[in-house]
């Protein structure tokens, strides 16, 4: 029996670049077609102002800020919608200048004992040395100064043709009491690619494999650790 | 990692690294008729802006928090669908599985009530479409096992698409010739 399991996952695409926020309304998505009229009908505007626009529906949620686009869904099978729509708001909107994208994959990890979630914070964060400063410094000894990993960011140059990293962070998670928070982020410098690709063209080469890497990276990790 | 999601941190007290610089205003430069104009033009946009920008006074404001979306839907199986053929009552359509990529693909019959009435103008010859079966958790909804079917949308080619397939179908008529 596995020794984690999978609670929530929420995926996201963030573009960095020039954008006005204020035409970022569910109304303009229905009009060029790139929703449905259901869609629509589960709908909550919290604002769309020239500095900022922030709406939901029921399996997807838009923020944008003057530097940054964000849809994001916890709908594993929405996951080639949100690339549709956000290929396709963009190749509407085809002269936004788009310097960085991130493809971006959140789980969170139930773990089956106490004992499992504190391995998993020791073996990616050895706390001799931490145990070691702490008592010296702060004269700490009892176990209820026990030292835990709270987040650990781990970054690596990409393999493919497109210019950028892929950034993994780890740690507790709010969702439950024994429960890990594992992130990954897809990052890529549109400008400096070897590709000459548009962000349109790079997120649709890009998003199911990212997906799948961000689902493979995770396992890896907790299998390597908790086998 | 600017462009990693925010993860959502109600009780935290460290300051939030990601802020945005808002300009307080934009500067610009005064016309002898005492009307006012920005020093920007097409050619040099991104200059001028940074230029005329350079000494404004920012205010760093906080991006807000990126609430978790209600309820999850856990996925059990996703196929993949392209219409072949549409009858009165039902469609043809050939599946690719998602979820298990290592089957084969299937040509199925899907009765035409199983689509939300609003994307009806969607069914169409060629038409892809996505079909999810899993548990769906909602607040006050409870646990419902949930088969969905929903079109693609996406607007018609762009002008750059165009003329990458209009120049790879050059190359392979050279190559061909």
């Amino acid at each position: 029996m596995s020794k984690y399991k999978k609670m929530t996952e929420e995926a996201s695409i963030v573009l960095v670049g020039s954008f006005n926020p204020a035409i970022f309304h569910p109304e303009w998505l229905l009009r060029h077609d790139l929703i449905s009229e259901d869609d629509i009908d589960i709908n909550k505007i919290d604002i769309v102002h020239p500095d900022l626009s922030k709406f939901y529906f029921d399996w997807l949620a838009i923020e944008v800020i003057p530097s940054k686009f964000t849809a994001r869904t916890n709908d594993p099978s929405k996951y080639s919608p949100l690339r549709d729509l956000v290929v396709s708001i963009f190749n509407i909107l085809e002269h936004t200048p788009i310097n960085q994208l991130g493809l971006n994959l959140i789980m969170n990890f139930s773990i089956s004992s106490e004992d499992d979630w504190h391995r998993i914070g020791d073996t990616l964060a050895p706390k001799e040395i931490w145990n070691a400063s702490l008592q010296n410094i702060l004269s700490l000894t009892s176990l209820n100064h026990r030292v835990g990993l709270k987040s650990l960011s781990i970054t690596t140059k990409r393999n493919d043709d497109y210019d950028g990293d892929i950034n993994i962070s780890i740690g507790p998670s709010a969702v439950e009491k024994f429960s890990v928070n594992y992130s990954v982020n897809n990052h890529i410098e549109l400008k400096k690619d070897k590709l000459d690709l548009s962000s349109t063209e790079v997120i649709s080469n890009l998003w199911d494999k990212s997906v799948k890497m961000a689902q493979n990276l995770a396992d890896t990790t907790l299998t390597e650790i908790l086998q | 990692m600017n462009t990693a999601q925010n993860l959502y941190s109600p009780y935290s007290t460290s300051p939030i690294p990601d802020l945005y610089e808002v300009p307080e205003r934009i500067e610009s430069e005064q016309n002898s008729d005492s009307s006012t104009r920005l020093i920007v033009n097409k050619e040099n946009i991104t200059e001028a802006i940074q230029a005329t920008t350079k000494h404004i006074p920012k205010i760093n404001v906080a991006l807000p928090f990126s609430k978790p979306l209600p309820g999850k839907f856990q996925l059990l199986q996703l196929w993949e669908g392209r219409i072949t053929q549409i009858n009165n009552e039902d469609f043809s359509a050939i599946i690719v599985d998602k979820t298990h990529p290592e089957f084969n693909d299937e040509l199925v019959t899907i009765d035409i009530e199983e689509i939300t009435p609003a994307e009806l103008s969607l069914l169409q010859i060629g038409a892809v479409f996505y079909w999810s079966i899993g548990y769906a958790d909602y607040p006050g909804r409870g646990r419902s096992r949930e088969s969905k079917i929903r079109f693609r949308r996406l607007p018609g080619w762009t002008k750059k698409e165009l003329n990458r397939a209009i120049e790879s179908g050059k190359k392979l008529a050279a190559y061909f010739d």
